[in-house]
């Protein structure tokens, strides 16, 4: 049983436990931490098991979170962008040229 | 415009990432399937490069649109993977996964970014390292 996990409650979690050094360390290097992460994500996403998959986009998303908690915003107020359809073309589905 | 924003005012809250998983599946599932998963990490490469930008000298709008537009794709490949985010973020649930305490206590090291080859014995033992991060 796979808990339902709300932006706000990530965020927190992340904060409690990373975010004394997180801000220690400072956004560049958490800046450059995503991106590795993203590179493995890349990598498993091409030739990993589905076990390193789910391992790599956890580590994605919670780089993700502690960037957000630095810059002090919301996950869920940034996506309420996108709550609606494409924040471009405002349709479900997509029809962006 | 007057459509757009009269949408907005009765915009759908999405507060999880299960929501944001089917809400996206149904705005691009159709596009994300045709584009493939390479096209995708190409283009979540470009949006993370977008937020770090906006994290050095953006906006505090900028920030948010960018990292709504790094939540987007990552999301947009979980789906392409069929890979639910909640399961993932499991991993997180009680605490650091590497040490397992609530809050982290993994060696700094795990916390620095090598950039000369630094093995953590070198790390852990330098005089200069651990002064500089007391």
């Amino acid at each position: 049983m796979v808990a339902v996990t709300t932006f706000t409650q990530f965020q927190e979690l992340i904060e409690a436990t990373y975010g004394t050094r997180d801000r220690a360390r400072g956004q560049a290097a958490t800046v450059a931490w995503l991106c590795e992460e993203v590179g493995e994500l890349a990598k498993a996403a091409r030739k990993g098991t589905r076990e390193e998959q789910l391992h790599e986009l956890s580590d994605v998303v919670a780089w993700v979170a502690s960037l957000a908690n630095q810059l002090d915003l919301s996950i869920e107020e940034a996506i309420t962008r996108y709550a609606n359809g494409c924040p471009r073309c405002h349709l479900t589905p997509c029809k962006c040229p | 415009m007057v459509q757009n924003l009269s949408n907005q005012w009765k915009s759908v809250h999405v507060t999880s990432f299960a929501e944001l998983q089917a809400r996206l599946k149904r705005t691009y599932g159709n596009r994300d399937r045709a584009r493939g998963a390479a096209m995708t990490i190409a283009w979540l490469f470009e949006e993370v490069g977008d937020l770090a930008k906006a994290a050095r000298r953006g906006t505090r709008d900028e920030q948010l649109n960018e990292l709504s537009d790094v939540m987007a794709w990552v999301v947009a490949l979980a789906n392409q993977l069929g890979l639910s985010i909640d399961e993932a973020l499991a991993r997180y649930a009680d605490g650091c996964p590497r040490c397992k305490a609530d809050v982290c206590v993994c060696p700094h090291w795990l916390s620095l970014i090598p950039v000369d080859g630094t093995t953590e014995a070198e790390a852990t033992s330098s005089p200069a390292l651990a002064s500089a991060l007391q």
